[in-house]
């Protein structure tokens, strides 16, 4: 363990151990400093350390401010004070590879973390094995200029130290479904698995005016609106997974659902009357059969490239 | 963030869980959403973290919707109306209960000859039966001028107000009438009013000698209630009357050709004492609002204006009379013993029914002349017609 192994994001050991003071970097008042103090004491760390890491913290994060706008001083505090210092200090101290840190932090989350695991992955030794996968790369690999590099250094204490291990351990489960999916046998010949044909009807003009005018309503929605059809309609979550992630009422995101559609539904007519057609005519072409359309709503509403899992890929032309 | 998730592409994991606990600011939050709502490797990873945590798969309690008619609301709105209810109805009850001036009031009762026990005091309890002169001028006048009598429906004594009746049980009660006989009988035909009474007996008696009968149904005497009524009135009006009233005025709304008498009472409150309600005498305005200003000098006692003459009584028992409406008085001589206390204005009920064959040629109203009573510390009552020449009562 070198602690002045220089770190990505934490400036004390990039600059050294000169002791610095947060109040000479951002001015902070004396409260705040003596809790720096004592939290660092308690996480094997000295004061510069985590005063360079909550430093480097502010300064990426513009102290939560959107970016082109400077924070007060009182904003910095407050952004200061709304960090979960304990959980950044011990993350820190893990980053630095502290021996009595690692205990702390093994102490404290291998139980849940285990049991987090086991719930991402829907099966006991999945779980494990991801869990225990996450031990090492959360120690850190060096690189090839011989430097330890810990993704707990990468920890910016906005949440909890325990929700960015879920976060950690839910990613490498979306990556290892993401190599893996593609691994499934292949279907046995003749079971109606043919390629598709690689002449293309034409597409009449009215379905083609119909997928532009979609297109083009489906551009102008909310990232929160666009979030919902998505969780909804192509992820196929339900209203309560949906609710419970955004902290609303089921009740609230069915109206909001619902409230949407209808939304969508009169902007795709006016899209539609826009484009030449009568309001007879553009009532008619909302019946269209979506399996006629070769618009691919997943490719509006996501960029990502293809899921890996099973569920998202029923539908195709949803 | 980790190679495998293409850096600058996909969230990492520390916006990821700030995401999940909603720690992210506003703007930071609206730039996750948008990438969300883009890359389903990171929309399945937050969902993933929802999943895992057992902290964040607490049901958001729906805010409860409002509804229209709840239980309490319906209580609070049916105590509030029961509370608006009960406030009215406390309002009506207590201005029925308070003593009211009288603004107007129609006392209609059927002429009948005023027994001269009717013009006994007032506080009296007993109402004395009437004597038999006024028995023989009932009978003289049923038999003379049942032609020029008032027609029947006239007759019919319409319902006295209650603030006439309720009161009344002290006389009712001596005269063998409850106050709900009173309303009972102001509301029976005359036959039976006259019937169901012994002042009316003799009326009734008569009537039946004359061969008249119910066919043409002939005033009957004043009932007893409308003279207990009467005297009440003069005995007890002055009780009811609020201080803040000023004046009193009796004016008999029947015209003088009927024999009727249709007193309409307007009291806005003064002295009144022992005025009895007949056609005949038409009680002028009586104002005590205007004082008198008597020869000596002393307030008045008593005060009565019948047929244009003004008898006033002061305190000292002296009599004045003016035969101008009060602008100049004449001082009576005292021709009774002891001091006088009150002067009552009696009319003689034999006379209101004696019309003149002239009068009732030219279908003139009967004239009656209105006799004054005075009435001494002794009990003595003097009467006297012109106000100036006064004898003892026999």
């Amino acid at each position: 363990m070198d602690a002045t192994t220089p770190q990505p994001g934490n400036l004390a050991l990039a600059t050294g151990p000169a002791p610095v003071m947060l109040a000479e970097i951002f001015p902070v008042s004396n409260s705040l400093h003596a809790e720096i103090q004592t939290i660092a004491a308690q996480n094997s760390l000295s004061v510069a350390e985590l005063t360079h890491a909550l430093a480097g913290i502010g300064s990426k994060l513009n102290f939560g401010m959107p970016p082109g706008s400077s924070a007060t001083p009182a904003q910095q505090e407050s952004f200061f004070r709304a960090l979960q210092l304990p959980d950044l200090a011990l993350a820190q101290a893990c980053a630095l590879g502290r021996e009595p840190a690692w205990q702390q932090f093994l102490i404290r989350f291998r139980t849940p973390l285990r049991q987090a695991a086991i719930a991402i992955t829907g099966s006991s030794s999945l779980g494990e094995d991801l869990a225990d996968s996450l031990y090492a790369e959360l120690y850190g690999l060096s690189d090839r200029s011989g430097v330890r590099r810990s993704p707990l250094a990468s920890y910016s204490g906005r949440g909890s130290l325990m929700g960015w291990l879920r976060a950690t351990l839910a990613q490498r489960h979306v990556d290892h479904h993401r190599r893996t999916w593609r691994e499934s046998p292949l279907p046995e010949p003749g079971t109606g698995f043919e390629p598709a044909a690689a002449a293309t009807p034409e597409i009449p003009a009215e379905l083609t005016r119909l997928s532009q005018s979609l297109a083009q309503v489906l551009e102008q929605l909310a990232p929160e609106d666009r979030f919902l059809l998505a969780s909804y309609f192509l992820d196929q979550h339900t209203l309560l997974e949906i609710a419970r992630l955004l902290r609303v009422s089921e009740a609230t995101i069915s109206r909001k659902l619902k409230r949407l559609t209808t939304d969508i539904h009169k902007q795709l007519l006016k899209q539609l009357q826009a484009s030449g057609l009568s309001r007879r005519a553009a009532e008619e072409a909302m019946f269209t059969d979506p399996r006629d359309l070769t618009l691919n709503l997943r490719t509006l509403l996501q960029t990502s490239p293809p899921t890996p899992f099973p569920v998202q890929q029923s539908n195709p032309a949803a | 963030m980790p190679d495998d998730l293409q850096p600058g592409q996909h969230l990492s994991p520390d916006q990821l869980g700030a995401f999940a606990e909603n720690a992210l600011p506003a703007h930071e939050r609206l730039a996750a959403l948008a990438h969300l709502s883009a890359c389903t490797d990171c929309r399945q990873a937050v969902f993933l973290i929802q999943q895992s945590d057992p902290a964040l798969t607490i049901t958001v309690p729906e805010t409860p919707r409002r509804t229209w008619f709840t239980l309490p609301q319906i209580f609070a709105a049916s105590t509030a109306a029961l509370a608006c209810s009960l406030i009215l109805a406390l309002i009506l009850h207590n201005h029925h209960q308070e003593p009211q001036p009288i603004t107007t009031a129609k006392l209609q009762a059927p002429i009948a000859p005023p027994p001269p026990a009717t013009t006994a005091a007032p506080s009296s309890t007993a109402v004395t039966p009437p004597k038999p002169e006024a028995d023989k001028s009932v009978q003289l006048t049923q038999t003379s001028t049942h032609t020029h009598l008032p027609e029947p429906a006239k007759l019919k004594p319409q319902p006295l107000p209650e603030k006439f009746i309720a009161p009344q049980p002290r006389i009712g009660a001596s005269a063998g009438i409850s106050s709900g006989r009173f309303i009972n009988s102001a509301q029976q035909p005359l036959e039976a009013k006259a019937a169901a009474n012994a002042f009316a007996a003799p009326a009734s008696s008569a009537q039946a000698s004359s061969g008249i009968g119910g066919a043409v149904p002939l005033p009957a005497p004043p009932p007893p209630e409308s003279r207990a009524l009467r005297a009440y009135a003069a005995d007890n009006l002055q009780k009811d009357l609020p201080p803040a009233s000023t004046s009193a005025a009796l004016a008999p709304l029947a015209p003088p050709g009927s024999t009727m008498d249709s007193s309409a009472v307007i009291v806005n409150g003064a002295s009144i004492q022992g005025i009895p309600l007949d056609a005949n005498a038409r009680l002028d305005s009586i104002t005590a609002a205007a004082p008198i200003k008597l020869p000596s000098k002393l307030p008045v006692a008593s005060q009565l204006n019948s047929t244009g003459r003004t008898l006033v009584l002061d305190t000292a028992g002296s009599l004045f009379l003016s035969l101008d409406h009060g602008k100049h008085w004449t001082t009576v001589n005292p021709q009774w013993s002891g001091k006088a206390v009150r002067i009552t204005l009696a009319a003689a009920p034999a006379r209101l029914y004696q019309v003149q064959p002239q009068q009732a040629q030219t279908q003139q109203a009967p004239v009656a002349s209105a006799t004054f009573e005075l009435t001494t510390t002794t009990g003595d009552v003097w009467v006297s017609t012109d106000g100036l020449t006064w004898h003892t009562r026999k």
